[in-house]
């Protein structure tokens, strides 16, 4: 039985534009189910719970990051995670849906119906969750202003990367020094199927205007690479920079110069598309 | 319907770019392409590219092992070691096959266990 979480508000309120199309969609796949819609910040992630709770094997995210994020940290601090988390992507932000191999919310909805599962084990940042990306940079102003959002800002602003000083240390006698603009920390597997799951650290090198082009590429969503990287794999990393730096994971933030990232035991099934694709 | 991305292989190549400086001993599981600055052990099951802007204090120990940049340690490739014409080694090299490039300074021997004898270097600078 599928559960629908239905954020109104995600994508500039798309759904009111396709939701009788989607419901029709859905029953003609017979896979309708239950619809609740979120009114605020935090209800996706207390709905996801009931309805785990309730005995649901599907909870479907009908929105963007934020909402998909909540239903996944409800599925992770349920004690049954017994349960597979679709994704409809509504949202102006799809990062996590693309990765998926999920274009639009037409294909989403056949993908919910084949329902091919691929688990993946979460991420955690000094104790948040977190299952796609975590992104590491400084940009002095709004860390002065943590009540604008951050793309926004950037988007509409000048504001250029600050190169920062960065120790990663492996372990108490490995450590990886060196100056970058952004750090990006995500689960391998998501980006390759292939791959096992691992922490994948990519510390893009100090060019300025490279990463600077890069990021404002990435913000508007035509970032087709990543420029020049150090890269590597491990299971757990701590990382030290040499002043405050944000930490933007998941559409979630947290300002710090020390972070400890690992990758959890804890899995969570995601309905996928077929293909392994590479999604930047 | 046109595939969007191309398909990423089915490992992850280690890369260390020019601009890090790794503390302590590195080991790679899969490729390894490392062009940064490192005192320690460089360890690959796989194959290991160092490039030119590399300097490595420490022994190279891989598969397949192309030099370009500057080693101050002893390498040990299991099957091949190509050493191009900006390779700077100042330490011993033990492998099956050895291309030799130009230009390669090499300060050591060379050691091939399936043949005869121990070779001197041709262009050896000691």
């Amino acid at each position: 039985m599928y559960y629908y979480i239905v954020n109104p508000a995600s994508g500039s309120h798309l759904i009111e534009s396709i939701q009788d199309k989607l419901k029709i969609k859905l029953h003609k796949l017979k896979i309708d189910g239950e619809f609740s819609k979120t009114l605020g910040s935090g209800d996706a992630r207390k709905i996801a719970k009931k309805a785990i709770a309730d005995g649901f094997k599907t909870i479907v995210a009908v929105g963007g990051n934020d909402t998909i994020n909540e239903v996944i940290s409800a599925v992770y601090e349920s004690p049954n995670r017994d349960v597979a988390v679709g994704v409809i992507p509504t949202g102006k932000r799809n990062l996590l849906a693309t990765r998926l191999g999920i274009n639009d919310w037409e294909q989403a909805c056949y993908m919910l119906s084949a329902r091919r599962l691929r688990s993946y084990n979460l991420m955690e940042i000094n104790g948040h969750v977190f299952i796609n990306c975590c992104e590491f940079l400084d940009n002095t102003s709004v860390v002065q202003d943590t009540s604008t959002k951050f793309f926004d800002r950037f988007k509409k602003s000048d504001q250029k990367l600050v190169p920062i000083e960065f120790i990663m240390k492996l372990q108490e006698d490995i450590a990886f020094r060196g100056q970058t603009s952004i750090v990006r920390i995500c689960n391998q597997k998501l980006i390759n199927s292939n791959l096992d799951n691992a922490l994948l650290i990519q510390i893009i090198e100090n060019n300025s205007d490279t990463a600077n082009n890069f990021w404002l590429q990435r913000l508007r969503g035509q970032a087709k690479s990543y420029p020049a990287y150090t890269q590597f794999t491990t299971k757990h990393i701590q990382a030290e920079f040499s002043k405050s730096v944000q930490a933007l994971f998941d559409g979630r933030k947290i300002i710090k110069n020390k972070f400890s990232v690992s990758l959890t035991s804890a899995q969570v099934k995601m309905v996928v598309a077929k293909s392994k694709l590479s999604a930047f | 319907m046109k595939q969007k991305y191309q398909l990423a292989p089915n490992v992850t190549e280690t890369v260390i770019t020019h601009s890090v400086t790794v503390q302590g001993g590195l080991k790679a599981e899969n490729d390894l392409f490392f062009d940064g600055v490192i005192k320690g052990n460089v360890t690959c099951d796989g194959n290991i590219s160092v490039g030119t802007n590399a300097h490595i204090t420490g022994d190279v120990l891989g598969k397949n092992i192309t030099v370009a940049g500057e080693v101050h340690g002893n390498i040990k490739a299991d099957e091949r070691l190509v050493l191009s014409s900006s390779a700077r080694v100042n330490g011993d090299l033990t492998t099956q096959h050895i291309s030799i490039a130009e230009g390669a300074v090499i300060s050591g021997k060379i050691n091939m266990p399936h043949h005869s004898s121990n070779q001197e270097p041709p262009n050896s600078e000691k």
